[in-house]
């Protein structure tokens, strides 16, 4: 039922994009802290969703089939970065963003926005120190709200190396953080 | 070698203060990617990636081109050399060093016939004294 229902919902692609462009270039802008990019590897994802419709079967859920999809075009990117390496680095990107400037506005006085600022980009910073995986999976957990046992779907990896990778990538975030370790995480 | 420990799910959920930036950080995240959303995604959204993907076979159509270009343009010269080495060829070069010998011969010959000739008479003196160094040579032995 679960399985037509995906396929129905794809035969409809203005809607597709509509519902899941926001959480595609949320998780690509993570990735890669860089808004042109992940402005263009999202329309990518969509294409190639596009494209691939007909060889969609529903096996997984939407979601779990473009996050796949976008894990894929990450992971290209990245790798034909390293080929170019004679093109612009992060540092001198125009697009790169401060996360910090993105904090929604709440009743909190200026002093507490500064310090939510300085956590804001204190766990940015240590996102950016994660390996590939283990970025992946913070990202996708704790940005997402994916359940362990659909990021393990996304990214092709068992539930256990989920964990794994998970478990590690919150012990470097924290301690980048700073938090006091008595009985936290 | 790898230890499989069973992490306790209660690890892998953040709490107190490092919770709270962890959410502050979604939120961020959150509220920026709504910001780009916020912009139509119409019919021409797609275009640009469109366009990039056409860039992008055409790139990979030009790249194999180019490598059967370079494939052919070197195996060409290595084909031209090899075809020196046809059967008609090694017969001609056969030929010529058969040339070559007969002329050889003819001038062992004529280098023969030189040697055999007589002592001309200006040579005459040096003769008759090789002829008595040779006869005094005989009696000495006998």
């Amino acid at each position: 039922m679960a399985q037509t229902e995906s396929v129905l919902e794809l035969a409809d692609f203005d809607e597709v994009v509509r519902l899941y462009r926001p959480r595609i270039f949320r998780y690509l802008m993570a990735s890669l802290a860089d808004r042109d990019i992940a402005e263009s590897l999202t329309q990518d994802c969509f294409l190639k969703a596009y494209n691939a419709r007909h060889q969609f079967r529903g096996e997984s859920s939407l979601s779990t089939w473009l996050t796949r999809i976008a894990l894929n075009l990450v992971r290209d990117h990245l790798r034909s970065r390293r080929m170019r390496f004679w093109q612009k680095t992060r540092d001198t990107a125009v697009d790169v963003v401060d996360i910090s400037d993105w904090i929604p506005d709440g009743a909190s006085g200026p002093e507490a926005i500064c310090l939510q600022q300085e956590k804001v980009r204190e766990v940015w910073q240590a996102v950016e120190k994660l390996s590939r995986q283990q970025k992946n999976v913070f990202l996708l957990r704790f940005v997402e709200e994916m359940e362990l046992s659909e990021i393990a779907e996304s990214t092709g990896m068992n539930t256990s190396t989920v964990k794994s990778h998970l478990y590690r990538a919150l012990r470097i975030v924290r301690e980048h953080v700073g938090d006091a370790p008595k009985g936290e995480l | 070698m790898t230890i499989n420990r069973k992490l306790p799910d209660t690890s892998l959920e953040p709490s107190g203060e490092f919770a709270e930036s962890i959410r502050s950080f979604r939120s961020a995240i959150h509220h920026m990617g709504d910001h780009a959303a916020a912009q139509d995604a119409t019919s021409a959204w797609l275009a640009p990636a469109r366009k990039r993907q056409k860039s992008a076979h055409r790139r990979m159509v030009l790249a194999w081109a180019a490598a059967l270009g370079l494939l052919f343009g070197g195996a060409l010269p290595l084909t031209l050399h090899l075809s020196h080495e046809t059967p008609t060829h090694r017969n001609e070069v056969a030929k010529d060093q058969l040339k070559d010998n007969s002329s050889d011969t003819a001038l062992l010959e004529q280098v023969d016939s030189a040697v055999s000739e007589s002592v001309p008479d200006s040579l005459a003196p040096l003769a008759e004294l090789d002829n008595w160094s040779s006869e005094s040579k005989t009696e000495n032995r006998q």
